[in-house]
């Protein structure tokens, strides 16, 4: 893909917490990605947004830096390397909101052809799990690594 | 303390990255620091429990 992406990375060992430093016209700000078990065998929750003060997650900040397709870049990094250690796992998101929730949509929609060179991506519709389709109202994703 | 750093490339943008294996993240309780955001997904992920992906 053609997208910058953030280069350096700090990690859990186990890969299940990744972070970076978003760097743009309001500074530098901390970002963590977590990657937990749910309830259902292989299916892993990514967690994504700014540290806070109390050393948490916040997913509902704006941090409004200037970066945000770099961001989004280094997500899908972060989920490229997480299924090539665990290629047996799939993994489940959400947006905070109903917008951010859309963001990643689109964002899938315009890089569909890469992405889908390595994933296999589903959406969760009121209807079920579809395969990923543009324009499609989706309040869920679902990756795995394509075999 | 020595850091382990790990150079990756990454098919998807035909970069190295370079990975560093953090103490402080190892202190991390993945389930715990996720708490909210995953009671979400198990309750979404329940409404379509009978079509998920199989492995």
């Amino acid at each position: 893909m053609q997208h910058e992406v953030y280069k350096d990375l700090y990690i859990k060992e186990g890969y299940s917490v990744f972070e970076f430093l978003s760097v743009g016209r309001r500074g530098v700000i901390a970002k963590r990605i977590i990657f937990a078990p749910t309830d259902y065998p292989y299916i892993y929750n990514m967690t994504f947004g700014d540290i806070d003060i109390n050393n948490e997650i916040n997913d509902l900040s704006i941090s409004d830096n200037g970066d945000r397709n770099k961001i989004l870049a280094t997500l899908a990094y972060a989920i490229e390397e997480y299924l090539e250690k665990y290629p047996d796992r799939i993994i489940f998101f959400t947006g905070s909101t109903y917008g951010r929730t859309r963001l990643y949509r689109m964002a899938i929609s315009i890089n569909i052809k890469y992405l889908s060179s390595k994933f296999v991506i589903y959406c969760q519709t009121e209807n079920g799990i579809l395969n990923f389709e543009e324009n499609t109202q989706v309040t869920g994703f679902l990756i795995s690594k394509k075999v | 303390m020595e850091k382990k750093v790990i150079k990756h490339w990454s098919d998807l943008f035909k970069t190295e990255i370079t990975l560093t294996i953090d103490e402080r993240l190892n202190k991390i309780d993945e389930k715990a620091a996720s708490e909210k955001k995953l009671q979400i997904a198990n309750e979404q992920l329940a409404k379509v429990k009978d079509f998920l992906p199989k492995r």
